[in-house]
């Protein structure tokens, strides 16, 4: 028995008078020029902010493993507040009604695709460009829940131990998102600006600072869709690959992410210790974790790009980890988020 | 209507049959309901961001894209919007209902006490306790068991990878569940 029957019903009218219009047309009316001349403004200031962000950015951090393969760095994702982040989806939401090609949604994916990931992603990942074996086939029947867009013959077994089975799944697009033109963040701007008339300058300034951020972090990881996700199989609990626990898949790490320490941080959930994975570029031949709470250091040796390190089960996650290369010299050290 | 149709099936088939966001609602009316007044503690509030949020689902039914989530992840980002906005400015938008018509919620004391009793369900002291559990279990578990959030959107939020939010989760439920337990 419905909660509010007069609801439903009210909202099954609107559903039916919403079936029988016509499809709505954009109409920007009056305020067509008004808004364009808006655009055009904004177009600048975003213009001038770009350039005044690129020149300030300082680059990859020294020692990273290898040369970036996909350009400049990648902008961090900001961290935004609960109300930020919506009012930077109402912003989106009205520009998109205007102008639909602002949409960063890629649309529907297939959950497999054949084919091979590109040059980028091998040129990094030594295990994607082994040939492939029987027992790169993982027990997942299908990826219903994501990942999408798997290269179905690219995944590769990477490590097996204590009845964890750890899989690097090669996705042609780990965001789901697409570019989308230029001329939308300044869109995406102005309507943010609009929604915050009233507001300090201070305010808004805040608010498109954050939103520019957020919108440069997105456009660089529609600009960099390929990736990788790393499936968990727990043979021990026989959960047959999804998630249980912490089992499952974990998705989707570009390039930038993997070279930043940044892929497959996490544990998997089999009983007893802990055993804690990570994807880590060609280079790197062992990790070192550091436990937090002064519980010492944990040292893993690197297999097919991918580490697997067992600690106790009060740790959630090691504070940092270190690569190391082959002859024991310190490649990098991420703090883990 | 067949009762097999998925959430997504159910979406797309709005425009063709009125009945099917009858049938997509009644999956979900208890479950925003119970959030929303777990949320505010006040079942007119509760019904308000409810209706708001359904008429937000019906008008961007056809934008929905089943490739970037689960229906049920999608219909709570939309709610997600609506409480922030109630945060925000203090009073629950009705843009989406004036625009398509819908009828303001005539509200009975019957109907609010049915609201708390779904909302209040095996509440307060698991709430109480989802206080004490350690900040990062405690936002995974908040995120995932009242917010309704997905691992992957999760992860972004709190900018950690998937494997560490299911973890969070996974220790987060555990402990509330043993400390239910040592309560009796």
């Amino acid at each position: 028995m419905s909660y509010l029957p007069e609801l439903r019903a009210s909202l099954v009218r609107a559903a039916a008078r919403e079936a029988a219009a016509p499809p709505r047309r954009r109409a920007l009316g009056w305020l067509g020029p008004a808004v364009a001349a808006g655009v055009a403004l904004a177009v600048v200031a975003a213009a001038i902010l770009l350039v005044g962000h690129r020149g300030g950015n300082a680059g990859p951090s020294a020692g990273a493993a290898a040369g970036h393969s996909s350009g400049a760095a990648p902008p961090p994702m900001p961290n935004l507040s609960g109300a930020e982040w919506s009012r930077i989806q109402k912003a989106r939401r009205a520009t998109v009604t205007q102008d639909p090609a602002c949409s960063p949604s890629a649309g529907a994916r297939p959950a497999l695709r054949p084919g091979q990931p590109s040059g980028e992603l091998t040129a990094i990942l030594g295990v994607l460009r082994r040939p492939a074996s029987a027992t790169d086939t993982t027990p997942l029947k299908d990826f219903q829940h994501g990942p999408f867009d798997v290269y179905r013959a690219a995944i590769r077994l990477a490590r097996e131990q204590d009845g964890v089975a750890l899989y690097v799944v090669p996705t042609a697009n780990v965001s789901g998102w697409r570019p989308v033109p230029q001329r939308c963040a300044a869109e995406e701007a102005a309507a943010l600006g609009r929604a915050m008339k009233g507001a300090s300058s201070k305010q808004r300034a805040a608010a498109l600072d954050g939103q520019r951020r957020y919108l440069a972090w997105q456009q660089y990881e529609a600009e960099h869709p390929e990736g990788v996700c790393m499936a968990e199989v727990d043979h021990a609990r026989g959960n047959g690959g999804r998630a249980t626990g912490a089992g499952g898949v974990a998705c989707g790490w570009n390039v930038g992410e993997i070279e930043q320490g940044l892929a497959g941080l996490g544990a998997s959930g089999s009983p007893g210790p802990s055993l804690f994975h990570g994807i880590v570029p060609d280079g790197v031949a062992s990790v070192v974790l550091v436990l937090p709470r002064h519980l010492g250091t944990v040292t893993a040796r690197v297999l097919n790009n991918v580490y697997l390190a067992p600690v106790p089960r009060s740790v959630q996650a090691p504070d940092r980890v270190i690569w190391r290369s082959a002859d024991g010299s310190v490649i990098r050290m991420t703090r883990v988020p | 209507m067949p009762f097999e149709a998925s959430d997504a099936e159910l979406l797309t088939r709005t425009r063709e049959d009125p009945e099917a966001f009858g049938a997509f609602y009644d999956r979900y009316e208890a479950a925003l309901l119970a959030y929303f007044w777990r949320a505010t503690r006040r079942s007119d509030l509760a019904a308000d961001l409810t209706a708001e949020t359904f008429a937000q689902a019906l008008a961007s039914a056809r934008r929905f894209d089943p490739a970037r989530g689960s229906a049920r992840a999608w219909l709570f980002g939309i709610a997600r919007h609506e409480l922030a906005d109630v945060w925000e400015r203090g009073r629950v938008e009705d843009q989406a209902r004036r625009r398509l018509g819908i009828e303001p919620l005539a509200l009975s004391d019957e109907m609010l006490e049915r609201i708390e009793s779904l909302g209040s369900r095996g509440g307060p002291e698991a709430l109480e306790l989802l206080a004490t559990l350690p900040e990062d279990q405690r936002r995974a578990v908040q995120g995932r068991v009242l917010e309704e959030r997905d691992y992957h959107e999760l992860a972004r939020t709190l900018d950690c990878s998937e494997s560490v939010v299911r973890q969070r989760v996974s220790r987060g439920l555990r402990s509330l569940r043993e400390r239910l337990e040592q309560i009796g």
